[in-house]
Order: C-alpha cells, then sequence, then structure tokens
C-alpha cells in the first residue's frame, strides 16, 4: 500500500520535532515573553538634554512630568497637537481634546507663553504624528521629544523614521498606561485588548501603511433622511 | 512529490481566487456582522453604552423623530476619577444637547461591568420588574449588533420579541471600507473575535460542541495514525518473505 502522506518519514519527524520544540520553548519562557515584551512596549527613556520642545501626546502621568520639565528649564516649550474636528465640540458637549489638555497644564503652573499648539490642518483623526513630523521639519531648528503611552512607543518610531529625516531626530519617549503596569499588560482584561489592539495597529502600518480614513458620518443628513415614525399594527 | 505539487497548485488556486474577489468577500464579511433592521415606533430607545459621538445621536434622532416617547441609559464603569468621562453621563450630555429633556431620559441602575452581556442583564431586569410588555430599540454601532442580539438573545429569550436593534454608522469607516484603514480592521476583526469569545464564553452548549469538535478530530486522527502504523508492520514481514523468497528463486 502506498503512503499516504505527502511528506517524507524524515520531514515528518523533523516537522514534529520542531513543534514539539516550539511549544515546549514557548511554556517554558512564557512568563519573559510576556512581561519583558520590549520590543513593542519601547523604553521608560528620560527626556534628552537637547530636548526644546515636549509634545505632550499620551501616558499615564504625562501632564505632571510635562509641567515639572518645562518648569525646570528655561527656554523650553511644551506643544500640544490640534484634535481632529469632533463632533461632541461642535455640539458643545466635550471640549476639544487639546483644550482640555491645555487647561490641565495651566492648572498644573504652566506659563501661557510656554504652550505650543501644532496645527493639524486637513489631516486625517489618525494622523497625529504626521503633524508631528510636519512641524519638525519646518522647525528644524528645535529638538522635538514625544510624550507617548509605552505601548505606542514602537510604531511612533518607526513612523517618525520614515520621513527621510528631513527634521531633527525627534525622541519618543514611553510613559506608563494610565490603566496598567508596562510589564504586566498580561493580567488585565484592559492591558491585553491594548497590547492586541497596538499589535495589530503596527502590523497593518508595517504592511499597508497609513490606510485612508474614511469621512466622518454626518449625523444631519442621517436625520433628514430618518421618515418619522410609524406604529406596527 | 507529485501529490505535493497538486496540494500547492490547488493552494495557489484558492489564493488567487480569494485574491481577486476580496473586495465583495470582505464586504461580505463586514455586512455579516449588521443585523439592524429599520426602526418601528417603540416605547422605550436603548443607548448601549460605548461610542455614544455616534449612537447617543442615533437615540437622539430616533427620539426625536416620534418612534419613542423616552431614552434609555444603561451606566457604565468609571475609569478613574472623572465622572464627567463616564459613558453615561456624555451619553446623557449628548441627548440633552439634541434637545431630549431630562424627564424623557431614564437611568437603570448601575452595573458592575461594561459588557454588553451585563448590559442585556440589565435590561432584561428592567422588562421584568417594570415594563413587562413594553417594545424596545436598542441602538449599537452596525458592526456591534450581531454580538449584541446573540448576548441579549442569551439573556432575554422569549423576550427578544419585544426587542428591535437599531444599527448606528461608525464614525470613519462601514462595512463597505472597513479594511481601508487601521481603525475599521481593528473594530471588525477584534469584533469577530469577540463574537467567537462571547459564543463560547456565555453558552454552554457551544462550549461542549467546541470540546466535542476537537475531541472527535484528535480522536479520529489518532485511530487512523493508529490503523495505518499498524497496517504497515503487518505488511512490513509479507514483503521481506515474498523479497526472500524472490531471492532463493533466482
Amino acid at each position: 500500500m502506498q503512503a499516504v502522506s505527502i511528506f517524507s518519514r524524515k520531514t515528518r519527524r523533523i516537522g514534529i520535532f520542531a513543534l514539539l520544540t516550539g511549544v515546549f520553548g514557548l511554556l517554558l519562557f512564557a512568563r519573559p515573553l510576556l512581561t519583558q515584551s520590549t520590543w513593542l512596549l519601547g523604553d521608560h527613556g528620560t527626556i534628552d538634554e537637547d530636548v526644546t520642545v515636549l509634545i505632550v501626546a499620551g501616558g499615564n502621568e504625562r501632564f505632571e512630568l510635562a509641567a515639572d520639565w518645562v518648569k525646570s528649564r528655561p527656554n523650553s516649550r511644551l506643544a500640544l497637537v490640534e484634535a481632529p474636528p469632533s463632533r461632541l465640540a461642535k455640539y458643545g458637549v466635550r471640549r476639544p481634546k487639546h483644550e482640555e489638555s491645555r487647561e490641565i497644564l495651566l492648572q498644573l503652573g504652566v506659563s501661557e507663553s510656554d504652550l505650543l499648539l501644532i496645527p493639524r490642518g486637513t489631516l486625517a483623526v489618525d494622523l497625529n504624528h504626521v503633524a508631528v513630523v510636519k512641524w519638525a521639519t519646518s522647525n528644524s531648528a528645535e529638538r522635538v521629544g514625544v510624550l507617548v503611552e509605552c505601548l505606542d512607543v514602537r510604531r511612533y518610531i518607526e513612523q517618525h523614521l520614515t520621513d527621510g529625516a528631513k527634521h531633527a531626530p525627534i525622541q519618543i519617549i514611553g510613559l506608563p498606561s494610565s490603566h496598567f503596569e508596562s510589564d504586566q499588560w498580561h493580567r488585565s482584561t484592559i492591558g491585553v485588548k491594548a497590547f492586541s489592539r497596538e499589535l495589530l495597529r503596527w502590523g497593518y502600518w508595517r504592511i499597508l501603511g497609513e490606510g485612508a480614513t474614511g469621512p466622518r458620518w454626518d449625523e444631519a443628513e442621517w436625520l433628514d433622511v430618518l421618515p418619522t415614525a410609524e406604529r406596527l399594527p | 512529490m507529485r501529490r505535493f505539487r497538486k496540494l500547492v497548485l490547488f493552494t495557489l488556486l484558492i489564493v488567487a481566487g480569494i485574491i481577486v474577489i476580496r473586495r465583495p468577500l470582505l464586504i461580505a464579511v463586514g455586512r455579516h456582522l449588521d443585523t439592524g433592521s429599520s426602526p418601528h415606533a417603540v416605547d422605550f430607545v436603548v443607548l448601549l453604552p460605548g461610542h455614544e459621538a455616534t449612537r447617543a445621536f442615533v437615540v437622539a434622532g430616533l427620539v426625536k423623530k416620534g418612534y419613542a416617547p423616552t431614552a434609555v441609559l444603561i451606566p457604565s464603569k468609571l475609569y478613574g476619577q472623572d465622572a464627567s468621562k463616564a459613558q453615561h453621563v456624555i451619553g446623557r450630555d449628548i441627548l440633552q444637547s439634541q434637545g431630549i429633556a431630562g424627564d424623557q431620559i431614564i437611568e437603570l441602575p448601575n452595573l458592575h461591568d461594561d459588557s454588553t452581556f451585563s448590559n442585556a442583564e440589565s435590561l432584561g431586569t428592567f422588562l421584568e420588574k417594570q415594563h413587562a410588555d413594553c417594545r424596545l430599540i436598542v441602538v449599537t454601532n452596525d458592526y456591534h449588533t450581531r454580538r449584541s442580539t446573540w448576548a441579549f438573545r442569551q439573556v432575554l429569550k422569549d423576550r427578544m420579541t419585544q426587542i428591535e436593534f437599531v444599527s448606528a454608522p461608525a464614525d470613519y469607516h462601514s462595512a463597505e471600507t472597513w479594511w481601508h484603514s487601521p481603525r475599521g480592521t481593528e473594530a471588525y476583526l477584534s469584533e469577530y473575535f469577540k463574537l467567537g469569545y462571547y459564543m463560547l464564553r456565555y453558552n454552554r452548549q457551544n462550549r461542549i460542541l467546541f470540546l466535542g469538535t476537537i475531541t472527535f478530530v484528535v480522536m479520529s486522527g489518532a485511530v487512523v495514525t493508529l490503523r495505518r502504523r499498524k497496517r504497515k508492520q503487518e505488511q512490513r514481514p509479507a514483503n521481506l518473505a515474498s523479497a526472500t523468497e524472490q531471492g532463493h528463486t533466482a
């Protein structure tokens, strides 16, 4: 009788051996793999000495850190990226995010003159980093640092490196998340969700680039075409 | 080797086919998640927590166009200290900004967690204790309606006839464009993952079926492998004997 498998016995044995070794290795190194997956998390490095403009983008305690930094360094400034147009802001339910952040920084003692707003123009909702790069390119005398949540570090660094470095190098500083310890992300549902989400975004970015974000839903148009109610029999 | 080539060719053909029809395929994958229907007049419109910037505007629109006199909010868990950032608080603010009066909004009792399943439980209690015969519209985002319908059916069972789901469009992506952006890809792919998780986590029959299938596949594989091995072992001495016989004859 002819053998059913399409692989030779030697290939099968090598395959089984590789599979078992892989599973055993994963089980053995599960803990260090989870706790030290810093390739995505990035360093929680300190801010470089030559940074002159610090962009407050994300991460736990970013406002406190940024306020302390700018107060301790003369000739340095903080910057916020202009938030995309939002429906909540349009109807006065909430203020744009950059305005909320600005108020927090002012309450922490940062002076008005030390705050910059980076314009976003017509950039889509997920393209804050493009606004930062544009601004850094046109202000190349400044050395820019960006405070981001630890999970965003890798994607931010890679995104900032792809523009041909027409500006001074941007330093990305990862801060702990508001919801979980960076090396304990796998212990909470929020951490696992955030890690998986970032992994997917990073993977998407590596394979397909920025993508094309569609237009915002038009609630007024929707309401116009919604017929008035008809009661069911 | 010929078998291996055939397998590679078959795989390549399948992949090429998928690439050629990828657009309708991806749209079908997106539309599969949307089980929402056209709205009818009911007694209450319920806002499911999350993505208030779209869902709450749909709830407000339905109340304004006379589909229901009252909107129902399901409170969400509060993360951090800032109560103004709680989802149901934002939801209430949006409804009021759209002209819905405070007495047209009902807030259900607080919950311990934010899952769609626990939202269904909260609404089940509301129906059971206060409004046994009322009809409801539940508003959630289009890609979230299939999982919500499934979760609500597990909790409310026969009462599902009193409920209809209405889809709120999402900002920046739809079933026709979800794979164009990381945001849409994340929303739709994670929704499929969550749907699978819900089906196993909250339904005992599904769990039994899933484990049963895995056990069946593993057992069948083991039986086939063992049989094949036994047959080979049986054939080996026979082949050896016939080879020896041929040698003697030569």
